[in-house]
């Protein structure tokens, strides 16, 4: 290439996620779909060895994942092969780049209750054989539960006051023992006129009580303001 | 005899231009009849203006009419046309002005925001020299866990790595990675300086962003102060990064 090479690409600590140094300064996940993208975000090819490789740019502004993961959380655990569970999907876009990571061999549920934005997400998933779109009501595990297997994690972004009774639901349906859980909290939608670390707190306390074991909390500045991720592990095995 | 002519002209004395003296050189240069003339004929000029002026103002009559007197005014000793009672404008065409100023301003606020979007969306501010902005809390089981908490090994890294929270690689990447990955200084030094340039231009957006955001409001503002028909209360006055703020009287629509 004339110019010598324009972009960086380095292995990041979670498997299948990249940072791109160059002229961008980017988050980026291997395009499952060459030449395609989801939501106009930036495409990034790269040649090494003759092999042309492409990658999507993962915005951590409208991405509360991506924000997470720029943030330094430990575990994301969506790694390449994974089951991942995904409740409040909205257009596809984050589930866009979840499925980039898992990977042909990995699966993805995408759940997400408006029709507006399911429409999209399905569109997203008519050219990822990997995401399996459902529109239907988080809070109703039992609508979509034939269409289930069992998941390795459970991501949620869902919004709502009732955040983590929504996600415990979901996770004693189809969430495997010493599973993981995912959910990145935005305080003001659960209690506006709380402080945000109280509210965080609350919303730990609660999955204390459905048998999911905090782990980790992070929040997401500088993207996000009175953002928080949760990582927890569901019916922990005892330990030794 | 035209041959002659020229001999004789050849053989005459040549007659130089005069100059200013060295010892007169103060004076600046040395003045010349045609110089005297212009300076004359001004000067005659600025005298038959002043002598004219002078009859006329003899010749006045104190009991004239004069327009003037009634369609100028003093201000600070100069006498200046009145602002006409008709105004150039009616109420409905400087509503109509205003808005257009207004959407003028919010369309390139919003070509402003969407280049911003453009940019962020491939500039994700990873900059490890940063203190991290965000707090990390680790939940361990034990009192004694948390006393003997050792972060590095925790996050399966290298301790020097603990502050470049976007990628901590695995100690298990560490092991296995090759470092000299034949990318030479002056590309990366490119690559460093167009990001930089990059970063310039969207601070620099968001900035202009904000401006226009604020001057936007405070033309709202003044458009609905127009309306001078509905009751308002001033709260707080403008400021350079605030529109004024008022109160109105609640109206019930029917």
């Amino acid at each position: 290439m004339a110019g010598g090479k324009q972009v960086i690409i380095e292995p990041h600590r979670h498997q299948g996620v990249f940072i791109a140094r160059g002229k961008e300064d980017a988050l980026v996940t291997k395009n499952m779909t060459p030449g395609e993208t989801v939501y106009g975000e930036k495409k990034i090819s790269v040649e090494e060895n003759e092999i042309k490789i492409e990658y999507r740019a993962w915005n951590p502004f409208r991405s509360k994942l991506a924000a997470a993961i720029l943030g330094g959380v430990d575990h994301i655990h969506i790694a390449p092969g994974s089951k991942v569970l995904y409740l409040g999907a909205a257009s596809g876009t984050t589930v866009s780049h979840v499925s980039d990571i898992v990977g042909p061999d990995g699966l993805v549920y995408a759940v997400e209750f408006s029709h507006r934005s399911g429409r999209d997400l399905i569109n997203v998933a008519k050219k990822r054989p990997n995401i399996i779109p459902i529109i239907e009501d988080a809070r109703h595990p039992h609508k979509y539960r034939m269409l289930m297997g069992m998941v390795d994690t459970i991501f949620a972004d869902v919004a709502q006051p009732d955040q983590a009774r929504i996600v415990a639901l979901n996770a004693h349906n189809f969430l495997k023992n010493g599973g993981h859980v995912v959910i990145s909290i935005k305080a003001n939608c659960i209690d506006s006129t709380a402080e945000p670390e109280a509210v965080f707190a609350d919303e730990v306390n609660k999955l204390k009580s459905e048998k999911i074991k905090p782990q980790e909390q992070l929040t997401l500045e500088p993207y996000e303001r009175d953002h928080a991720v949760v990582v927890g592990v569901y019916r922990a095995p005892p330990k030794k | 005899m035209s041959s002659w002519k020229k001999v004789s002209k050849a053989k005459s004395k040549q007659h130089r231009e005069r100059s200013q003296l060295e010892s007169r050189k103060w004076l600046g240069p040395l003045e010349k009849k045609k110089d005297y003339k212009k300076r004359a004929q001004e000067q005659h000029r600025k005298d038959a203006t002043i002598k004219y002026l002078r009859r006329k103002a003899e010749n006045r009559n104190p009991d004239e009419y004069y327009f003037n007197m009634v369609k100028t005014r003093k201000v600070d000793g100069q006498h200046q046309a009145k602002e006409s009672e008709e105004p150039e404008f009616t109420d409905t065409q400087v509503k109509i002005m205003e808005s257009q100023d207004i959407n003028y301003v919010n369309l390139m606020r919003s070509k402003e925001l969407k280049k911003i979007e453009k940019l962020k969306s491939s500039l994700h501010v990873i900059d490890s020299s940063q203190e991290p902005q965000n707090k990390h809390i680790i939940f361990v089981d034990s009192k004694k866990e948390a006393k003997n908490f050792d972060a590095a090994q925790h996050f399966d890294t290298h301790p020097s790595l603990m502050k470049r929270v976007y990628n901590r690689p695995t100690s298990k990447m560490l092991a296995q990675q090759d470092l000299a990955k034949n990318i030479d200084d002056r590309s990366l030094n490119k690559m460093s300086a167009q990001r930089e340039q990059q970063y310039k231009e969207l601070s620099k957006r968001i900035g202009r962003e904000k401006e226009l955001r604020i001057i936007s409001e405070k033309m709202e503002i003044s458009r609905h102060l127009l309306d001078k028909s509905s009751k308002r209360k001033k709260i707080s006055d403008g400021t350079k990064d605030q529109a004024p703020q008022y109160r109105w009287c609640f109206h019930r629509k029917r």
